[in-house]
This record gives structure tokens, sequence and C-alpha cells, in this order.
């Protein structure tokens, strides 16, 4: 760059040179001529020509003629001018090409005395001459180039060395070490990246925390309906009568039941975690979806005696994902039947409240105290003593969707301050 | 002998319970750490069978609840973190073996009777008197090198005496070890196994100390092995006899 800008300027300036140059010779061109004319005397007059010899080398560069204009006869050159007509005019200058040399003529005319006087230069000295003062100025920056280069690579690299080392202290970490940088050491230039750096590693180490701690929670949890499949199975083989392997080997059933039901579980949280936003966002009628999930599971209430009632009078407009918000409502309706008693009572409602879609279900089971109702969204925190087997991550599924859409989750007392009332409200408009 | 299970999932303590029971043990199962205890404090159990993560008291803080009472009745710990903090903690606790979910049914069985017999200072894992030898692991009974054929109960009743050889075991102390809670012994069904036993053993194998109990007496020979003949402190109370209920 600095090079291409210094050759463009040396370039600038021999044009500007050849011209200043140009004038400044075409002047005294113009000047040595009028001398000539003025000391041009008649003594030159009849006499044959006559040649002056140089004197100095240059001399060969310029040249005169002084010419008799009356008789057409040569009356004195120099040693260096040709024999014919240097210019055929009598006046001004002149770019002539004689015997294969380019010159520079001026020419001037005594009409009294009749005397033409021609003086020239040979354009080779201009163009040495500004060629010379070119380099003259290109001399001291191709001395300089280096310097500078060394310099500017210098000061750059310095310049650059805090981020060099921040891009080394990066580059150099193993992808799960993503401890902050030291933002003291750095200096103020790179604060902001380092800064920048820094929150991004701390959001990384989040979710990655996050993850290893789902991840060991549900090998975890997934060990104990696996240890009960195995146990129950080698009971069914260690079995003394037939009674003891058909108990054993419905447990054995029951487990694998649960340990599939608590796969499932953890792969639906599994794909809403990492979602940010809804994937696909529609009109959803809210009460269409928990008519499904009712009819959907009043089989399994009906095997405990638990009648649902569902309470959706009419269509209720909600701005979401269809298959989020029916695993929505499954999972609270599956709840509330898991933990209820036998015989007793679930009701299902969907409404409008004040603009607001409201969805509530409802019953008259144990219900949650009111100590533990903060905990139970946790992954895997299940409320103890209830004799029930849950996955322990409906309720974190339902916490999930219910971030996703906006919405709002309360747990309360039942219907009579007995049971268990789970209200979701969604935004006002939808989504 | 008697174990306690506790253990709160209902499909794994059934299968634990169902499956120790299938190896000779009278088994109590309970479901959280409150009942743990109080089912320590009151039964002659020989082992327990610890879950950690348990409702109402975890099973770490049962476990040192017992040591800091002194009971040094053996604990085999449950666990389904399989992390070394995890194990190490557990033994640290005061546990004296661990599995990792999920188990071998017969792993654990082995490791309970393994717990017991280290637990009453023995290495042996055959148990001799006189000409008599009980193996618990693989349930059979020899007199001079032959083969005796014991039902279940009398396998429980002559194991349990040869465990306390020297030492007299009450009716009650015999039923208590042998019975579980749902099972109920019939009035006379100890006189009867003991009678059994004295039929395919010899009459004077196991002495009636009337008002007192049975007893076998303590071979002299070097069979039983010297630790037989020094027994552990500790044994009495995994035994569960009436020194700890004295103590």
């Amino acid at each position: 760059m600095t090079t291409g800008a210094w050759i463009v300027a040396a370039l600038w300036s021999y044009r500007d040179t050849r011209h200043e140059t140009g004038e400044m010779m075409d002047a005294q061109l113009a000047q040595s001529a009028q001398i000539l004319l003025a000391q041009a005397g008649h003594e030159i007059d009849d006499v044959p020509v006559t040649e002056v010899d140089a004197a100095h080398k240059y001399e060969r560069r310029v040249a005169f003629q002084i010419w008799d204009t009356r008789r057409g006869r040569l009356l004195l050159r120099s040693q260096s001018a040709p024999t014919q007509r240097l210019d055929d005019r009598d006046e001004g200058f002149a770019d002539r090409t004689v015997d294969g040399r380019n010159w520079r003529v001026y020419s001037r005319v005594d009409r009294e005395r009749r005397l033409l006087v021609q003086v020239a230069e040979r354009r080779e000295v201009r163009d040495e001459l500004a060629t010379a003062v070119a380099f003259h100025l290109l001399h001291p920056i191709l001395f300089a180039l280096p310097v500078l280069a060394v310099l500017i690579w210098f000061a750059v690299g310095r310049g650059l060395a805090p981020l060099a080392r921040v891009a080394r202290d990066v580059a150099e970490r193993a992808p799960d070490h993503l401890a902050p940088l030291d933002a003291g050491a750095s200096p103020r230039e790179t604060q902001p990246l380092v800064a920048a750096l820094n929150a991004l590693f701390a959001r990384v180490r989040a979710t990655l925390d996050r993850e290893r701690r789902f991840t060991a929670d549900a090998a975890h949890e997934l060990r104990t309906p696996l240890a009960a499949v195995k146990t129950q199975a080698q009971v069914a083989q260690g079995a003394h009568n037939a009674a003891e392997r058909a108990h054993a080997l419905e447990q054995v059933v029951a487990g694998t039941d649960r340990a599939t039901r608590l796969v499932e579980q953890l792969l639906t949280l599994a794909r809403l975690d990492p979602q940010e936003k809804l994937p696909s966002i529609a009109d959803v009628d809210l009460a269409a979806v928990a008519s499904a999930a009712v009819a959907e599971l009043r089989s399994r209430a009906a095997n405990k005696r638990i009648g649902v009632t569902l309470d959706a009078p009419g269509p209720v407009s909600v701005r979401g994902d269809a298959t989020m918000l029916e695993a929505l409502v499954r999972n609270l309706v599956d709840n509330a039947v898991r933990y209820t008693q036998d015989g007793g009572a679930v009701v299902v409602r969907t409404s409008v409240d004040d603009g607001a879609a409201m969805l509530s279900v409802a019953d008259n089971g144990p219900g949650i105290p009111a100590a533990e109702r903060g905990r139970v969204f946790e992954r895997f925190y299940r409320v103890t003593g209830t004799g029930q087997s849950g996955s322990g991550l409906g309720l974190s599924i339902v916490r999930r969707i219910v971030e996703l859409h906006g919405a709002v989750v309360t747990l309360d007392d039942g219907p009579q301050g007995k049971g268990l009332t789970v209200a979701v409200r969604f935004p006002r408009g939808g989504t | 002998m008697r174990l306690l299970v506790v253990e709160d999932d209902r499909l794994l303590g059934d299968g634990i319970r169902a499956g120790l029971a299938q190896a000779g043990f009278a088994v109590d199962w309970v479901e959280d750490g409150r009942a743990a205890e109080l089912a320590l404090a009151a039964e002659p159990y020989a082992a327990v069978v610890l879950d950690l993560g348990l409702p109402r008291r975890s099973g770490l803080d049962v476990l040192a609840g017992l040591r800091a009472r002194g009971n040094a009745i053996p604990v085999l710990i449950l666990t389904a973190r399989d992390t070394v903090a995890d194990r190490v903690g557990g033994l640290d606790a005061g546990a004296d073996d661990y599995l990792v979910k999920p188990f071998d049914l017969a792993e654990l069985t082995a490791r309970v009777r393994a717990l017991v017999r280290r637990g009453a200072g023995r290495a042996e894992p055959v148990l001799r008197v006189g000409d008599v030898a009980l193996d618990p692991a693989a349930r059979s009974v020899t007199r001079a090198g032959a083969r005796v054929e014991l039902a279940p109960r009398e396998f429980a009743v002559l194991h349990e005496l040869m465990r306390h050889a020297g030492r007299v075991r009450s009716r009650e102390q015999l039923e208590r070890s042998l019975y579980s809670w749902d099972e109920e012994p019939g009035s006379n069904a100890i006189e009867v196994h003991v009678h059994h036993l004295r039929r395919k053993l010899g009459s004077d194998f196991i002495r009636t100390l009337r008002g007192a109990g049975y007893v076998i007496e303590r071979s002299a020979e070097p069979a039983s092995g010297p630790t037989g003949r020094s027994p552990d402190p500790r044994r009495r109370c995994a035994a569960g006899c009436s020194y700890c209920s004295w103590r």
C-alpha cells in the first residue's frame, strides 16, 4: 500500500518536473536565441559556414544555427548542429527530428538584419533531468521503506498482542474448560471482547451444567425401574411355585411400563429443553385439546373408578403449538388421575377470563402441601408418601410448555379445600 | 435369618423382598426412613438392605443414626448413583457394603450372607459343629459328610442355633429371627422343627434347657474355628440377642 502510494507520488512528480523543467528550458532557449541574435554582427555576414567547437561535453546536446534569410545561407552553427535547417519556420518553438535526433527548437528572426537564429536542445536532456529529479525524490523512500515496514510490522504486532493473547488462551482451551478469561490482565482495548467472551462462556457453562445434571438425574432415575425389572425377572426365575412366578412376571411388565413412560417423558423434556420459542404457532382450540386428552385417559381413570368431568362450554382460542398443548393437558390430567385415590373425581375446565384463555385441572386427591408446591416443578422431584411411581417429570414438562407459551401456572387447593387445582393462564390475545 | 429391606420403590422393594425370601431369609420391607428406624428398634435383624433416596428420612440419616447409637448391624446400601463420591460417602457413613442399581439378585444375597458372616467375626462360610456342617449359600447340611435333607424352616432353625452355637436361644428369640411380620408361626412350630431336626441329626445335637430355650453346644474340635469360640461382641448385636436389648 505504502509502496504503491509512493510510486504514484513519484510518477506524478516526474510528470510535474518534466512540465516545469520544460517551461524553464524553453525560456532559456528563447533567451539564448535573443542573446545570439543580439550579438550576431555583420562580421559573420560574408564568411562561409563557421563551426563553433564544443567547449563542454553537454554542448553536444545544445545546438544553434544562424541563417542569412536573404540568401538562405547558413552563417554560423555549433558543432553539434546539423547543416540543414532545424526548423522550417521562422518564429516560435517546435519539436523536430533531424538526422534521427529529437530536438526542441526555438527560432527567432531579425527582419532588418535578415538574420535567423535557431537554438535547439536535445529532447533527451529534458527526459533525463526529469527522471533524475524523480529518482532523487525516490531515494529517501527506498531507504525509508524497509525501515518503515519493520516499524509498522512491529507497531501492529505490539498493538495486536493482547488480541493474540486472548486468541491463544481461547484456542488452547479444552472444550469443557469454560472458566472466565482473566479480564484484569487484558488491556483496555480488549476488555469488551474479553467481557463478551466471558459472558458466552458463562452461558455455555450453565447450559452444559444443566445438561450434565439432567443426564446424571436421568441415568439415576432409570436405574431404579431397571433394577426392579431385573430383580423381579430373577425372582420369577427362582420362583418356587406358579403363583409366585406369575406375580413376579406381572411386576416385570409393570416395571417395563414405568421405564418406558420415564423414557418417553425424558425425551419429551429433552425436545422441549433447547427450544427458545415455539416451533410453530397456530390458533389452537384449548377446549378441543382438553376434550381429546380427557377421552384418552378416561379408561385409565375408570380403572380407578375416578370420574373425569370436562367443563368446556365453548371454543377457547390460544396462540400456540398444538402438540405441546396436548402434552400439557395430558400431563396435568394424567397427574390428577394418578395421584387421586380410587373413587375420586377430576374436573378439567377451559374458559376465557378477562380475555385470557384459562385451563384448570382440579382433583379431590391428597393435594400437595403448600410448602412443597414450589418444588414440584423441579425435575424428578416427587412428593413423598404418595405411593405412586410417577416419573417426577410431568410437572417439569408442564412448566416448560407453559413458559414457551408465555403463560403462567399456579397450584392451589382443590374444590372444597381438598386436593389440588392446577391453573394455567395464557396471555391475553395469544402469544 | 431376618433381614430388613428399606426401599421406597414398590416394584423394586417387592422384588428384593421376594428374592431374599427365596434365598431363605425372613424379610421385612419398609418404604421410608422413619419406618426403618422403628423396625430396627423393635426387631432382631441380622442385616439391613438400605436404599439411600428415601422419603421422610434419608438412608444416610438412618445409617448415621444407627451408628451413633452404637448399633453395629451389617448394612448394605443400594444406590442409583454410581460416582465414586456417592459410594465413598455411603461407606464412610458406616455402611459395610454397597450395590449399584441395577444389581444381580444372586449377588445381593451373596453379599448379605457375607455381611452377616463377617458381622459375626467369621471368615469361613460353612458353619460346623461336631460332624454337622451347614452351608448357608448352598442351603445344604451334611452330617459326617452325608447330605441331610431339611425343610426350609428346619434349615432356618438349625442355621440360627448354629450361628449362636454355645448360647441358649429362647423360643421367642427363634421365632423373631425366623419369621417376618407377615408370617405367623404356629404356637408350637419351633418345637415341631426341633423335633424333626433331632430325628435327622441325632437326639442330643440340640439340647433343650427347660424354661430357657434351645442350644447347640459348641464342639471342641477346631473345625468351628478359633473365632467361633470368642465371638465378636458385634455378633450379639447383629443377631439381635438379649444383650442388645439389655444395652
